[in-house]
């Protein structure tokens, strides 16, 4: 907690006003365009010890997603933050903006709520785009009201191309991880810094990483390339550490990811454009296939096994978010068809009760990569 | 127990449900266009149709609940690899669908040519259709209802309005039948007339004692999820409003020695409708209100009816859209509650937090602090899944409804003392 706490510290220090966002895939260019300091918080696991504070307002089958960061916001972060924005995602966390910023209001802080409505039509059933658009034009004024800054077409290209540059980079960032040059947890812990930092930051953090790949093996492979098998792991969150070695000591190396806050955030990114309602029109109708992104249900499948074939990987681990009700939905589906298509998996089931145990899934992770061998 | 069964309107209700469920396997099989949807999809639309007919999985699920199988439903989902955490309503339907409605109380529900979604009561919804959508093949239709934190929006109701006109083109393409907007219209204005009589049949829980328990007005849900749109649908409700009306100016009444007056917050515990009224009558309590029955037919914010003025009958069904508990915010769920419990004269409330449902569950800690210092009156938290008899305790339930009860004596001594 303290070391994002240290970050928040710092980009208040910037002096721009710092906006909480979730779920993963808001209008970050934009916020960064106008001035503001967009932090997602999302995946704080790790981060946030203890959901003494969440636990008096969310039931305990709230996800740890929905809990971490409702500790987060209540906890010594509320000080730091300016603005809450969202966009409709599932049950829980529609519910949770009243819940924060009634609290934040106790506590003494007027902290304004932004909300977007993202059409969850698909796109060939219904015409959605001047919905969006509007929804987006909106959210402009009120950022601008709220904190009296302005919106340039010029800034949020530029804003844009900086997030294509660390798009980029992830992406080779990944790719490296996927060849075993780089531990996967480094990678993790690198995108995890990036949520809560200026995208001109976590860039350097990226670079940093890609050229300096010797330093970093956490979770990288201990075997020569050819005697560990590849998977996809695919979920909400990346795995905890505790999984990723597990997953190292029985000879399994992470080939690509399907997670909501790596790979599926950063997949696809359309180019700079001057109307913010056009770019995020493409943005979102384009995105990678996300559970979460209920129009692109269709599409879901065939993004899933075009990554699981060009990675190589000969597997999935699913990673399910226990109480993520988007992901336990598709989970049978999934397994059933990459069955059918000769792919293994196994799903492992994190729970909030797992940051105490960790190395629960080590039997596990163990059997599967033996089945994987004698196959 | 709630005495619907001796009741005209009790027996009413068996024949609407049992005909409507007939009427639904009968012209499916003569070749109807068949429509599977939520339970909030306005099914007057498909009045606007010669021959369209729709199934509710949700109330299907609510059934197999009811009559005592909804967790041999579930594991037959869970065997197949749908986790337990699960709502129970799609784990039962899932599960029903998976071995082609073996143990369904109604033969189950015709396969459909169309799946109608929508993400206001909850987003799961559309998740859960995905599942049918890519088993069967069948086109997946999905009504995105924004949520709402404050009054329904004119660009929302527009956008609603939007999803209606595409639904209607939907199927005229896929049904070869043309919807006609005058009996859309039509269907709005029955609908419309017969919540008048459910709301003044929801009414008699004004009267002390109370003319209804809840456990009632759960029961007879029933013809909304079956029948709305129709002449029956008034004539039900008609009769049960009467007839409630006379049986409690003769003081026919559910829990004549009625000392707590309560209220319930979230879905009817199906599984338990008959044991928990009987032990809560055996206390001298009656539950006399219900989020659940009281918001059907108004809009966020108020348990009012809201009336029809005759106009654009997609207009009304969009406007009406956020009207179930979970399309809207803990504040306008506020507002409406405390409304009731003044109307009422609730002596204190039920939360039923409900781990198959999110959605309605969510907010209820902040909830039950707000309504005890906005309106003082005690509370309680009890957990029941509405169709998952597994994950329900009936001793830690009376527990605490015991505590509930012996707090309001607590705090009436304490008033007569002062
Ligand atoms: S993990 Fe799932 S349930 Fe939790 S916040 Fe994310 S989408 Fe919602
Ligand atoms: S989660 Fe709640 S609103 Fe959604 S289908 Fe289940 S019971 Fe209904």
């Amino acid at each position: 907690m303290m070391n994002l706490l240290k970050k928040l510290d710092a980009l208040k220090n910037d002096g721009r006003p710092i906006i909480a966002c979730f779920p993963l895939y808001p209008p970050l260019a934009l916020f960064h365009s106008m001035g503001l300091a967009p932090v997602v918080v999302w995946g704080l696991r790790g981060h946030v010890s203890g959901t003494e504070t969440a636990d008096r307002h969310l039931p305990s089958y709230t996800c740890s997603v929905a809990r971490h960061l409702t500790e987060f916001i209540l906890s010594d972060a509320r000080d730091f933050i300016d603005g809450i924005f969202m966009y409709n995602a599932c049950d829980t966390l529609r519910n949770l903006p009243e819940i924060l910023t009634g609290q934040l209001a106790a506590a003494g802080r007027d902290v304004p709520f932004f909300h977007m409505h993202l059409p969850m039509t698909p796109r060939d059933q219904t015409e959605a785009s001047g919905y969006l658009k509007n929804e987006i034009r909106t959210l402009i004024t009120n950022l601008s009201d709220r904190f009296g800054v302005k919106f340039s077409s010029e800034k949020f290209q530029n804003s844009v191309a900086l997030y294509q540059r660390m798009r980029e980079l992830v992406l080779a960032v990944q790719d490296q991880a996927a060849a075993g040059r780089l531990g996967f947890l480094d990678f993790a812990e690198v995108m995890q810094a990036g949520a809560f930092m200026p995208v001109e930051g976590h860039i350097r953090a990226l670079e940093d990483l890609t050229a300096r790949p010797g330093k970093h093996n956490a979770g990288a492979s201990k075997l020569p390339m050819d005697n560990t098998i590849g998977v996809m792991i695919s979920g909400i969150l990346p795995p905890q550490p505790s999984v990723v070695n597990a997953m190292t000591a029985a000879g399994m190396t992470v080939a690509a990811d399907d997670i909501a806050s790596f790979y599926r955030s950063y997949a696809v990114m359309p180019e700079p454009e001057p109307d913010p309602a056009e770019y995020y029109g493409k943005f979102y109708d384009d995105h990678y296939p996300c559970p979460t992104l209920l129009y692109m249900g269709d599409r879901r499948w065939a993004a899933f096994m075009d990554r699981l074939r060009q990675s190589g990987a000969r597997a999935v681990i699913f990673i399910g978010e226990k109480f993520c009700e988007y992901e336990y939905f598709e989970f049978p589906y999934l397994e059933k068809r990459l069955a059918e298509a000769g792919f293994p998996s196994l799903r492992i089931e994190i729970s909030i009760d797992d940051d105490q145990h960790t190395g629960a899934h080590d039997s596990r992770i163990a059997a599967f990569s033996e089945m994987l061998r004698g196959r | 127990m709630a005495s619907f069964q001796k009741t005209e309107a009790g027996r009413n209700l068996s024949l609407v449900v049992k005909d409507a469920y007939m009427d639904l396997h009968e012209r499916a099989a003569r070749g109807a266009f068949v429509i599977w949807i939520a339970i909030n999809v306005p099914a007057e639309i498909f009045l606007g149709f010669d021959d369209v007919v729709y199934g509710v999985p949700e109330s299907h699920a609510a059934l197999n609940a009811a009559k005592g199988i909804g967790a041999l439903q579930c594991e037959k989902a869970e065997r197949i690899g749908y986790s337990m955490d699960l709502c129970s309503y799609a784990r039962i339907d899932i599960g029903c669908v998976s071995d082609n409605f073996a143990d369904s109380p109604t033969f189950g529900l015709p396969r459909p040519h169309l799946l109608v979604s929508n993400t206001n009561n909850c987003s799961l919804l559309t998740k859960w259709f995905d599942v049918h959508h890519r088993e069967m093949g069948v086109p997946h239709f999905i009504l995105d209802v924004p949520f709402c934190y404050g009054p329904q929006q004119e660009k929302d109701r527009e956008y609603i309005v939007a999803q209606f006109h595409d639904l209607i083109r939907v199927i005229e393409t896929m049904s070869g039948q043309r919807c006609d907007m005058e009996k859309v219209k039509q269907a709005v204005a029955y609908t419309d007339e017969g919540i008048g009589w459910w709301k003044k049949f929801l009414g008699y829980a004004e009267h002390r004692p109370s003319g209804i328990t809840a456990f009632d007005s759960f029961v007879q849900m029933a013809p909304f999820l079956v029948a709305r749109g129709t002449p029956r649908f008034v004539e039900h409700y008609r009769l049960l409003a009467k007839e409630t009306g006379a049986r409690a100016a003769a003081g026919d009444v559910p829990v004549p020695d009625e000392k707590y007056r309560l209220f319930w917050d979230n879905i009817a515990p199906w599984h338990q409708l008959r044991d928990m009224s009987a032990g809560l009558a055996a206390l001298k309590a009656n539950i006399v209100g219900a989020t659940y029955t009281s918001c059907i037919g108004s809009v966020e914010g108020s348990f009012d009816r809201y009336p029809y003025d005759g106009g654009d009958p997609l207009a009304m069904l969009a406007r009406t859209q956020n009207c179930y508990v979970c399309p809207h915010g803990m504040a306008l769920r506020g507002k409406a509650m405390a409304q009731a419990v003044k109307r009422l004269g609730i002596d204190g409330i039920v939360f039923a937090g409900n781990r198959s449902c999110k959605p309605y569950s969510l907010t209820q800690f902040d909830q039950q602090r707000k309504m005890a210092q906005a309106l003082g009156v005690p509370s309680v938290m009890i957990e029941v899944d509405h169709a998952d008899v597994r994950k329900y305790n009936r001793e830690n339930t009376f527990t605490r409804l015991e505590a509930l009860i012996e707090n309001i004596g607590m705090q009436r001594s304490v008033r007569m003392s002062a």
